[in-house]
């Protein structure tokens, strides 16, 4: 593993003080050397930090992950005044939960030729009555409608979906509008079409029953939220399920711990 | 104080409207499509000069005059052009009413001397009126009855004492009677008003209705007869016209300000609040421009309103600069006073101004709320409605597990009344991990849905060991199954 170090005391880095212990290892190589590399805790180093983002494998990821111990609450409510993304098939329930806990109506902004959700099938989330369902054209319609709805500040939550890629320019336009009206949104995005410009995006997958920590989980379904982009923090994931009778999210356990 | 009323006859009333915009050179007649033939409507003394009449067919009128020309009647637009001569006439007294199809009454009771008397106003008048280029016959008496009866037969003045001396040697025809009763009537020797005056009351009552006597009585005075004015109809437009052209948005604006000032206090006293508003800007170049407000909830807030109309204006091309600015509520309804509240009032609001500036974007229409419906039938069980006019529905009614998305039905293999083990379903395949069901729902056979041709349906929710959790169904009646909804 590389560390751009910009600092002429490489000497001490090797001799010293270690302690923040970063594991090396490469995905194929299983055998970890235990203690490869160390940063001195008192001494200020700069990092070339993409170097490092470059060099890591989806294990040193999940390394990371079980190190760092994210509370959910800290980022669930979504943060209030940001415009986030959900993605993946549960990405409809996520929503669905996020307006049912969103206070004053929701705006729900679609295309004309997306069936709208079944009021029905959302009425145990959130009560069918708080949405008020705006149909545009294209999606640029839907991406104004939404700038304005947040913009407003007249709805607890903007709920988005939209069909198409979305540019760091209109990330950051409904980011701000979220800042000026003091609004949630939340954007339902396809796998991968996210800007960057989002606080937080969300993938949500359904558990199936054999998956499931609780075998005896037949009163309510299982899904693994996993925070795949947090602006502020680090990222995490958690099985989840709903719980009607509190009417809230309840976290079943820290996937994969 | 007597009674005196002008009586208003415009005898070509629909010819001259039409040649007033258009006017011809040439023998002219309006025809209109009756009995089964284009009949002559309406028609100009030449016309009349070539033997013509109303209600002659056009075929037959051509024979007695090659040259005539033409034009289709409009009646609706011919009493839309009475209306304005009655709100015209009402610069003589301020009670005008409209006499059928081509005349006026104006109850000029108290109000002649303003124009230096009977004689002068009644020249005024027709002056006027010919400067226009309408024809009009006029008759002033104590009674509708008697101003009609000179107006139609013999123009002039009836002083108060002389009404039967004036009317009397008119034919029967001028107390408005019908034709069948005149005709009758003159079967027995009696051509004027002054020989029925003559006959004993009681012999006409006995032989006719009443009607005869009372259209006499009502010529004569003896019974009152209301004339009945036009309502006045609130016209919530206002404008300004400004003495240079202006083009900045904050000119404009600010000249918005004043006007939705103006009409919100008129709306205020007339407790209305407007729906639809169109604020038109009329250019140097004589070009408008115009701005369309459609607005989610009633209202007369001019400080709302103004900011609602930001948008539209900010689009509008000044070009040279606009000197004029109409603002009219073209949509009006009512809106009585309001109890403040200081938090939930706002918020009502604000959500309102949301929903019109969204609505200015996409269309009103597309704004929607859900709100529930009697059905058992899954996609039937809710509609969506215009949410700028319903109020959100509070209670839902709960019913079974529903998915949060539904789609129309879309096929996939298996077979047999269990789910498949595996399927394939959007290009992905899929094993089954636990299926619950069946939940059977019938067709509604009242209803005419062509969608439950395939009869019975029994419902399943299945869990993927994908992840997906499906609502799936089997109609046993007629083999299949379908996916038609993601729990997600």
């Amino acid at each position: 593993m590389q560390v751009g170090i910009e600092n002429e005391d490489k000497a001490q880095l090797l001799s010293g003080t270690f302690r923040n212990v970063i594991f090396e290892s490469s995905s194929r190589e299983t055998s970890a050397k235990p203690v490869f590399r160390a940063l001195p805790a008192d001494r200020k180093y700069k990092v070339g930090f993409s170097v490092v983002m470059l060099r890591l494998s989806s294990f040193h990821l999940s390394l990371i992950r079980r190190s760092m111990s994210l509370p959910f609450s800290s980022v669930y409510p979504l943060k209030r005044s940001r415009a986030h993304e959900v993605c993946g098939e549960g990405g409809l329930v996520f929503a669905a939960i996020s307006a049912g806990q969103a206070k004053g109506a929701v705006v729900w902004v679609s295309e004309h030729w997306r069936p709208t959700v079944n009021p029905e099938g959302l009425s145990p989330y959130c009560d069918p009555g708080k949405l008020l369902i705006t149909r545009a054209v294209s999606q640029l319609d839907v991406l104004a409608s939404a700038e304005t709805a947040l913009r407003s500040g007249a709805a607890g939550l903007v709920v988005v979906e939209v069909s198409g890629a979305i540019g760091l320019t209109e990330g950051r336009r409904l980011q701000l509008a979220a800042e000026a009206g003091r609004t949630t949104g939340l954007l339902i995005i396809p796998e991968g079409a996210g800007s960057n410009a989002a606080e937080t995006r969300w993938r949500c997958d359904g558990l199936s029953a054999s998956h499931s920590p609780c075998q005896n989980s037949h009163d309510s379904t299982h899904w693994r939220w996993s925070l795949i982009k947090n602006k502020i923090g680090t990222l995490s994931e958690w099985v989840v399920r709903w719980d009607a009778a509190s009417h809230r999210v309840i976290v079943v356990s820290k996937a994969g711990g | 104080m007597q009674r005196r009323i002008v009586s208003l006859w415009f005898p070509r009333l629909a010819a001259e409207r039409s040649q007033r915009a258009n006017p011809v050179d040439a023998p002219f007649a309006l025809t209109l499509f009756d009995r089964n033939s284009e009949r002559i409507y309406d028609l100009c003394p030449r016309a009349e000069g070539f033997g013509l009449q109303r209600g002659m067919t056009l075929v037959h009128a051509r024979s007695f005059c090659p040259s005539l020309l033409t034009r289709p009647s409009d009646p609706e637009a011919d009493q839309r052009f009475l209306k304005l001569l009655a709100r015209w006439a009402t610069r003589y007294c301020p009670w005008v009413g409209l006499d059928g199809r081509d005349g006026l009454f104006l109850d000029i009771t108290g109000s002649a001397h303003l124009l230096g008397g009977e004689e002068p106003l009644l020249d005024d008048v027709r002056a006027r009126l010919t400067r226009a280029g309408l024809t009009a016959r006029l008759g002033l008496a104590g009674t509708p009855g008697a101003a009609w009866a000179l107006s139609h037969f013999a123009e002039g003045i009836a002083k108060p004492d002389e009404v039967l001396a004036r009317i009397g040697p008119l034919p029967l025809a001028a107390l408005r009677l019908s034709q069948e009763t005149c005709t009758n009537l003159e079967r027995l020797g009696i051509a004027t008003v002054s020989e029925l005056y003559n006959l004993p009351r009681a012999t006409i009552a006995r032989r006719y209705d009443q009607s005869v006597l009372r259209h006499l009585d009502q010529a004569l005075g003896a019974i009152g007869e209301q004339i009945s004015p036009l309502k006045d109809e609130q016209n919530f437009a206002v404008r300004i016209t400004l003495p240079d052209p202006i083009g900045l948005l904050d000119d404009v604006m600010a000249g918005t300000r004043r006007l939705l000032n103006h009409l919100c206090a008129r709306l205020d006293t007339a407790q209305r609040g407007a729906r639809l508003l169109k604020l038109t800007f009329r250019r140097v170049d004589q070009e408008n421009q115009s701005v369309e407000l459609r607005l989610a909830r009633p209202m007369r807030d001019a400080e709302r309103m103004l900011a609602l109309f930001e948008r539209g204006v900010s689009a509008v091309d000044a070009g040279y600069g606009i000197d004029m600015i109409r603002l009219e509520a073209v949509q009006i309804e009512e809106l009585g006073m309001r109890q403040l509240d200081r938090a939930q009032g706002r918020e009502k609001d604000s959500l309102a101004d949301l929903i019109t500036q969204l609505g200015n974007r996409v269309g009103l229409e597309n704004i929607l709320r859900f709100a529930p419906v009697d059905s058992h039938i899954p996609e039937c069980s809710f509609k969506l409605v215009p949410a700028a006019y319903s109020n959100p529905v509070r209670s839902w009614p709960s019913r079974r597990p529903r998915p949060l998305r539904l789609f129309p039905p879309e096929p996939i293999l298996g077979d047999g009344p269990q789910p498949p083990a595996r399927f394939r379903w959007r290009g992905r395949s899929l094993t089954t991990a636990e299926a619950e069901g069946p939940e059977r729902i019938t067709p509604a056979w009242w209803e005419d849905n062509d969608s439950w041709a395939h009869g019975l349906r029994d419902y399943w929710r299945v869990g993927t060991r994908q992840g997906q959790r499906l609502w799936l169904f089997h109609t046993p009646q007629n083999p299949g199954w379908f996916v038609q909804g993601e729990f997600g």
